[in-house]
């Protein structure tokens, strides 16, 4: 793939991935929405329609997160319609509720589940991104339970 | 200020007035439907309402009817009702009554249409394809849900106690037919809990996230038919203008909500429905006021301009801008006030249905509402609490 888009995409839904195992370890709120899933809950997320797009695949499992084996069916599955939007929510410039508004991704499965999912994302991207994004990204800016450095230290494998 | 990117939809053909019952054969004619199943309540049965539709529908026939929907359709309802289709060789809905109907027929809808058996394999947001199209015609016999005209069909699970969405193009109607024999019976209290539904349909759709210019002039226009024609209708049920003109305003407000979406009202309100059984408009009604002070802060230009449409322009000009918002929450208290002599609950207390210990699964099951995420404002557990005491 050598769509610079797509490859900013990709390299933050891994980021995402990480930051919401790290967040289920230290954050209460994190945690407690993980754990509202069934066990096996499967999430699939993709940065554009095309099969070669990028996507992260889910379970929750143990009120955290893990990479969901290969053909695991999905319980929910988000599909940006184009790379252009999802591009704008991976980069701190659209929130969820923002993409929502414009129409930016179709969902398959339930929108009740879906909404615990929207949660924890915008937790994440309160660590995630510096004030001056979250600010402006966010409906609130969720307090802190952890430091966002230590966060970002975890997210490197091996430590 | 535009959107950085809006979506507006509506390709329902609208009957609205004299003899729009009559049309509905010629209706059946272009869609090429031949064998509708009518879908309606049994309460619509014995004011006859169906018996008019039948007799207005001449020559077409409906191949088979069904009356046996309940005030909360659920998933199990619409899944006998798809299987009635088929074996009764059905080819096309005709939906007579409230919103509970309406969203009834949407899910059948999309049962055949997508060649389904269980409506819950199909829960979503925008990801249904076209499917095998079935003619659909809905006869709302309120003025308030405006299902007629939205992309939207909430449907209650009641294993989950949850009132589900489900959003989809492809679950709007093909005809909307508003005649006044279908509204001209309704009591006064229903005609002032639907409608009131209705105000809370445009203003919402007017304050939150997903509005867009072409929402807005739906909203704006259902907000002054509501304000001129709600208390006449009320007061006079008899008015066959203002009905017809609350029709519209129904109709209007379901427009601007099905391209931009509600709030946190309805969030509360569907689980208000889920949880307690809480009538939908009631529910609106009571929480409209208190919702609008939670969000008054990051409402204040949207609040402010609907001034204009609720108390029209000599009293927006007079009020200083600074104090719309304020007097815009007030307005709708006071309007909604005024029909207390109906019977309308003002409070939950009032509604009988609920009790304070249901609060927290009532606020834990609205944070999952999907209308949440485009409410301009965030809301957890504590602030659904507090609003919930408020309405208590």
């Amino acid at each position: 793939m050598s769509n610079p888009r797509l490859l900013v995409c990709g390299t933050v839904l891994q980021v995402l991935y990480r930051a919401i195992r790290v967040l289920s370890h230290v954050d209460s709120r994190v945690r407690e929405e993980l754990q509202a899933f069934p066990e096996g809950y499967t999430i699939h997320m993709q940065a554009a329609p095309q099969a070669d797009a990028p996507s992260l695949t889910v379970q929750v499992m143990d009120g955290t997160i893990r990479k969901a084996p290969a053909g695991a069916a999905h319980d929910i599955s988000i599909v940006f319609k184009n790379e252009k939007m999802a591009f704008r929510v991976f980069t701190g410039r659209m929130s969820i509720a923002g993409a929502y508004a414009a129409h930016a991704f179709t969902l398959r499965g339930s929108i009740y589940d879906t909404m615990g999912l929207v949660r924890v994302v915008d937790l994440a991207e309160g660590y995630l991104f510096p004030g001056f994004i979250s600010r402006r990204l966010l409906k609130e800016v969720p307090k802190k339970q952890y430091p966002t450095p230590l966060v970002y230290l975890r997210l490197i494998p091996g430590t | 200020m535009l959107p950085l990117y809006y979506e507006y939809h509506n390709p329902v053909k609208i009957l609205s007035g004299e003899a729009a019952l009559e049309n509905i054969a010629y209706e059946l004619t272009a869609l090429e439907a031949k064998a509708p199943l009518l879908l309606s309540d049994e309460g619509l049965v014995k004011v006859g309402a169906v018996e008019t539709l039948k007799k207005a529908m001449v020559p077409s026939v409906p191949a088979a009817v069904f009356t046996q929907i309940p005030p909360d359709s659920s998933v199990a309802v619409v899944n006998e009702i798809a299987a009635y289709f088929r074996k009764m060789n059905c080819d096309s809905l005709i939906a007579l009554g409230g919103g509970s109907v309406i969203d009834t027929a949407k899910g059948v809808r999309m049962v055949i249409g997508q060649n389904a058996t269980d409506l819950e394999a199909l829960m979503g947001c925008e990801v249904l394809t076209a499917g095998h199209h079935i003619p659909f015609i809905a006869v709302p016999t309120t003025a308030g849900t405006g299902s007629e005209v939205t992309p939207v069909a909430v449907i209650s699970n009641p294993t989950k106690s949850v009132k589900q969405e489900y959003i989809s193009a492809h679950l709007l109607p093909d005809v909307a037919v508003l005649d006044l024999r279908m509204t001209m019976t309704l009591s006064p209290k229903v005609t002032a809990s639907t409608g009131l539904d209705a105000l809370c349909h445009a203003i919402e759709a007017y304050s939150c996230l997903q509005k867009n210019p072409m929402s807005d002039a739906y909203a704006a226009s259902a907000i002054g038919l509501i304000m001129e024609h709600l208390p006449r209708v009320v007061e006079k049920p008899s008015d066959k203008a203002s009905r017809m003109a609350m029709a519209n305003a129904s109709l209007m407000a379901g427009t601007a909500f099905g391209n931009s979406m509600v709030g946190l009202v309805h969030a509360i309100g569907h689980a208000l429905g889920g949880v307690c059984h809480v009538a939908h408009g009631d529910a609106m009604s009571i929480l409209l006021p208190h919702v609008m002070v939670y969000n008054k802060d990051v409402c204040r230009d949207t609040y402010g301009q609907l001034l204009l449409y609720l108390a029209g322009p000599e009293a927006y000009v007079a009020c200083p801008p600074e104090k719309r918002p304020e007097e815009t929450v007030r307005i709708v208290r006071e309007f909604i006030a005024s029909f207390r002599s109906t019977g309308l609950p003002l409070c939950l207390r009032d509604t009988g249905r609920v009790t304070q210990e249901q609060f927290e699964q009532v606020a834990r099951t609205a944070i999952c509402d999907g209308a949440l995420i485009v409410n301009p404002k965030a809301a957890g557990i504590p602030e659904i609490l507090d609003i919930l005491k408020k309405a208590w």
